[in-house]
């Protein structure tokens, strides 16, 4: 089979992808790992999607299934329970062979969108050391087994990192009667939105401890204690300090990696900031018709920008692509990171959709786009901070030049 | 032997007085000291040729750690009747059984845990060692140079992966390179084949990536790799297919001698007895030989830990490196204990860094610690150096069974008529599995016949263990002839290592009966990858409640008692 866009991953930034790619005339298939379509939404229960794209606080699967009934309405080819093994470029077409029930199936196509999400860090990946004992679980993995599965990976419950699925992972263990006894993060401040702490944590009078951090697991069969020790500026752990706390559950928050195996196939250059693939504003990747979008691309916080970058991909995917003049598009300052990394001065200027994030928490801001000197844009921002991404749009057609582009972030 | 000259050397060296006392077989320790690793250093200073070493010297302050039991208690095995008991489900006590099963004979396995290769079997590096370090006259030498000419026979009877990929040692100075060639020497005399020096050139084309700093290096071309662990289950399938019982989650806890025998032997399911028994106990082999009232020997735990990389990690050799004897550390070099580890392609095509070895007072402390992260990492920095911390993404400890004498001791014992011993197997245990347990095996059988046992040929044994599908291996074609076959083999339920749902199923349905996490990530890989089980370990929970018709909270990540979780949503008030 020859399909003109092929989306691989049926979360939502690849039904989002899908949809666009097929309102803009292209014959599409769309490849999903899972039984069902909607990626992890599905597990997330709680409300405050879709703030931003529909003004209401939807659960995960209601948003889901928003798409998902969109989709229903396109030619849009879906084959699930369907995984990916190999991708390989002939030609100007890409060849993709995935499995599933029905064996080994080769597609041919133009575009290749990636909306692959992301995967967590785990014990390992922050050197947590001591026992194998049960108990202890990645906060998505913990998420799963409580509301997927219906059954409780622990009742007393510490859980180590302040992002936002720890967060709601902290309200959901109290809601189901469990004792949560601690959020503890490493970094001086939360990692989670706001809005996240005072409803998740605040609401329920779970204590949230700063400059703190899980460094060791004690248990022979289930996890019966963990030592807890304060970290310095660096977020080492401070020899001296350790202290135990009791509990049978540790619930890792301690971030996202964008997935990016079949990217790394395909030789797509990756940006070490965002760990996702380099792209323009249309989000395709330094490959030509290699789209990158979503959590693959960098870990958002608001699943309604997920879906935008779905759709950028997906509509530009639809397009016959022209030969692409890409110009790099330099963060100065104090950026951690800005997508897209490049711009392509052959396609839409005027309507530019950034994203950015402050490297730490900042007061009285400016961020500034220029090109050759030239002013574009310019924001005053009172109060950045890391967790919370800031998407901005850019009117790139009215420079008179675009050869030296800088988008930078200093004190007002 | 003059113990009043070591006294004094342990007193001028560690401040302690210890008492000692021999009989014919062994020199017995007694005392107390506050350092563990002096306990262990004065015992090695008692060690003397044809005597082994009990050291009784106490750490003090230190309570030690509970030895982990069984949960389960009850009668399946009271009262039954066995020829041959083989306590251990380690590679020795699998490969012991799997030898044994060639024979008519009753033979019970019995394994504390809830699957076999749990202890030093299922941590180590899976090296299969061409045994180049080792001395002259010892049984690590014989059964390890034997051992290693077996592996591919063995493999392929067993269905488990093999790779014979050669080892570099590498040297830094032309001195230690010239002094290499006594080692070359050596290995032609211990029958090692094909060991050569290799100069700069030759060690920079065999592996690029260590140019920069490597003058020249030692090849040893017969080392190998193999999956440890997939190796001892694949031993103890094959032995309980020809007929042998494991019962698994069973410690023995007691045993009773009478006439110079083991009579009895208790379990938490119940007393047996056994015409011959094999202590196959890993670490916990002298405390086996003391309930028989046969403590001739001792076991001090030494630790390793390795660390796992991100098979997609960068720059890191891709063939088995280990630094040699730097100027600083020559005197190490072939003193018969650890290399100092190395960095080790596995046969799964990850990279493993490691080990590193640490004398432990107690004998399952197989948990990690900063420090021994930090040593591996950082010596195995020189040989790789652009390894990044971000790179590793598992770490464990096994903890290896060694005696003072630092060799295998395999013998029945000369007190004890019908016990016999394989105690001590540390490194290179993997290796030398294969030969040993073939000599276990006939000892275990002319003792058997000497006490007047008709000791036949099991007509049905089948050496062939069938090898499990592994569903990405396969041609593309092949592999959608299994799926349209099977489609569960088409559905992918791990998808950093790619296993799927019919992997995972043929692994539950094991001959052993393991059905846990841990059971099947080490059939078949699944929560092996980079993401750890973040994604597949819901999953694979599901799938075993299913496969085992037990209700999810009833699966256990390993032993019993390791539950995932402990109750459904909703009941944590219950």
């Amino acid at each position: 089979m020859k399909y003109d866009v092929v989306v691989i991953g049926g979360g939502p930034a690849g039904l989002a992808a899908a949809i666009r790619a097929s309102e803009g005339g292209a014959s599409v298939l769309l490849i999903e790992r899972e039984a069902r379509l909607g990626g992890i939404l599905k597990q997330c229960i709680h409300d405050g999607f879709g703030v931003v794209r529909f003004g209401e606080k939807l659960s995960g699967p209601e948003y889901a299934d928003r798409f998902v009934k969109q989709l229903k309405q396109t030619n849009v080819q879906v084959s699930l329970f369907s995984f990916v093994t190999r991708t390989v470029k002939r030609g100007k077409t890409y060849q993709i062979t995935y499995v599933c029930k029905d064996g080994l199936v080769n597609v041919e196509c133009d575009k290749i969108v990636l909306a692959t999400g992301c995967r967590e860090r785990t014990k390992n990946a922050i050197g947590i050391h001591g026992d194998r004992c049960a108990g202890v679980y990645t906060a998505g993995a913990a998420q799963n087994l409580v509301n997927i599965l219906g059954i409780m990976p622990g009742k007393k419950v510490v859980i180590l990192g302040s992002g936002d699925i720890g967060l709601i992972m902290a309200r959901r263990f109290t809601l189901e009667g469990a004792n949560v006894v601690g959020v503890y993060e490493a970094k001086p401040t939360p990692s989670g939105l706001t809005r996240n702490i005072q409803q998740c944590l605040n609401d329920f009078d779970i204590p949230l401890h700063l400059s703190k951090t899980v460094t060791r697991i004690f248990g022979t069969d289930r996890l019966q204690r963990v030592e807890i020790s304060d970290v310095d500026e660096q977020m080492r752990p401070i020899a001296g300090t350790e202290t135990l706390v009791d509990c049978d559950c540790l619930v890792l928050a301690v971030g996202l990696i964008p997935e990016n195996e079949l990217a790394r196939e395909l030789k797509v250059p990756l940006d070490p900031k965002t760990k996702g693939a380099i792209v323009d504003q249309n989000c395709q990747t330094l490959a030509d018709g290699i789209y990158a979008c979503g959590n693959a691309l960098h870990v958002n916080d608001l699943v309604d920008y997920v879906s935008e970058s779905g759709e950028i991909a997906g509509g530009d995917s639809a397009q016959h692509g022209l030969s692409r003049d890409l110009r790099k598009i330099e963060a100065a300052g104090k950026l951690l990171y800005v997508v897209p990394q490049r711009l392509d001065v052959n396609s839409r200027l005027d309507k530019v959709v950034m994203y950015f994030r402050a490297s730490e928490e900042l007061t009285n801001q400016r961020l500034t786009v220029t090109a050759d000197g030239e002013t574009l844009f310019t924001r005053v921002y009172g109060k950045l901070l890391p967790p919370e991404m800031e998407r901005i749009v850019v009117d790139f057609g009215k420079a008179k030049a675009l050869n030296d582009i800088t988008i930078t972030l200093e004190d007002k | 032997m003059d113990f009043e000259k070591t006294l004094n050397q342990v007193r001028k060296r560690f401040g302690v007085e210890v008492s000692v006392r021999e009989d014919e077989r062994s020199v017995f320790l007694g005392g107390e000291c506050d350092n563990w690793e002096n306990i262990v250093a004065i015992g090695k200073m008692f060690v003397t040729e044809g005597k082994h070493v009990v050291n009784d010297i106490r750490l003090a302050g230190h309570v030690e750690q509970p030895e982990c039991l069984p949960k389960l208690t009850d009668n399946a095995l009271e009262g039954t009747d066995w020829d041959v008991l083989v306590i251990g489900g380690g590679i020795s006590g699998c490969a012991v059984a799997r030898e044994l099963s060639r024979y008519k004979l009753k033979i019970l396995l019995v394994e504390k845990h809830s699957d076999v290769a749990r202890g030093a079997s299922g941590a180590n590096d899976g090296m299969v060692h061409a045994g180049i370090d080792l001395k002259h006259q010892c049984l690590k030498l014989k059964y390890g140079v034997a051992g290693n000419a077996m592996y591919g026979d063995v493999c392929k009877e067993l269905g488990v992966n093999f790779r014979r990929s050669g080892q570099y040692v590498i040297f830094d100075s032309r001195l230690i390179r010239f002094l290499a060639k006594s080692t070359v020497r050596r290995a032609v005399k211990h029958g090692i084949v094909g060991v050569k020096i290799l100069n700069k050139k030759q060690i920079a084309e065999a592996e690029p990536r260590v140019k920069d700093f490597a003058v020249g290096a030692l090849f040893a071309p017969s080392t190998g790799c193999v999956s440890p662990y997939q190796l001892t289950i694949a031993y103890a399938e094959n032995a309980v297919q020809n007929g042998i019982v494991a019962s698994l989650n069973t410690a023995v806890t007691a045993m009773t001698v009478e006439n110079g025998k083991v009579a009895k032997v208790t379990t938490n399911r119940g007393t047996l007895a056994a015409r011959c028994v094999v202590n196959c106990a890993g670490v916990f082999a002298d405390k086996v030989a003391e309930m028989a009232g046969d403590r001739y020997f001792s076991i001090h735990p030494r630790r390793g830990t390795d660390l796992l990389l991100d098979p997609k990690a960068e720059g890191v050799p891709t063939q088995n490196i280990s630094m040699g004897p730097t100027l600083k550390s020559v005197s190490k070099f072939g003193s018969g204990s650890t290399k100092g580890g190395g960095v080790i392609r596995t046969v799964d095509d990850n990279y493993l860094l490691g080990p590193d070895a640490v004398e432990v007072p107690d004998r399952e402390d197989t948990s990690t610690c900063k420090q021994s992260f930090d040593n591996v990492f950082n010596k195995q920095s020189q040989v790789c150096p652009s390894l990044k911390r971000s790179d590793v993404i598992a770490y464990f400890s096994g903890v290896r069974a060694a005696t003072y004498e630092e060799d295998f001791l395999i013998e029945r014992s000369s007190k004890i008529a019908n016990l016999v011993h394989v105690a001590g197997i540390q490194s290179p245990g993997i290796t030398a599995a294969p030969a040993f347990s073939k000599d276990v095996a006939k000892t275990v059988a002319e003792y058997l016949t000497s006490v007047g046992v008709d000791v036949q040929q099991n007509p049905q044994f089948n050496p062939i263990r069938p090898r499990p599908v592994k569903a990405n291996c396969l041609s593309d074609e092949e592999r959608d002839k299994l799926v349209k076959k099977d489609p569960d083999f088409g559905k992918i339920v791990c998808r950093c290592e790619e296993i799927s749902l019919g992997e995972i199923k043929q692994a539950l349905r094991n001959p052993l009966g393991v059905r846990t996490i841990d059971g099947v990530k080490r059939r078949v890989r699944a929560g092996m990858g980079r993401c750890q089980g973040g994604f597949c370990m819901p999953l694979v929970t599901k799938i075993i409640a299913e496969e085992a018709g037990v209700a999810l909270t009833e699966v256990n990540k390993d032993d019993d008692g390791s539950n995932v979780a402990v109750c459904k949503i909703k009941e944590v008030w219950l």
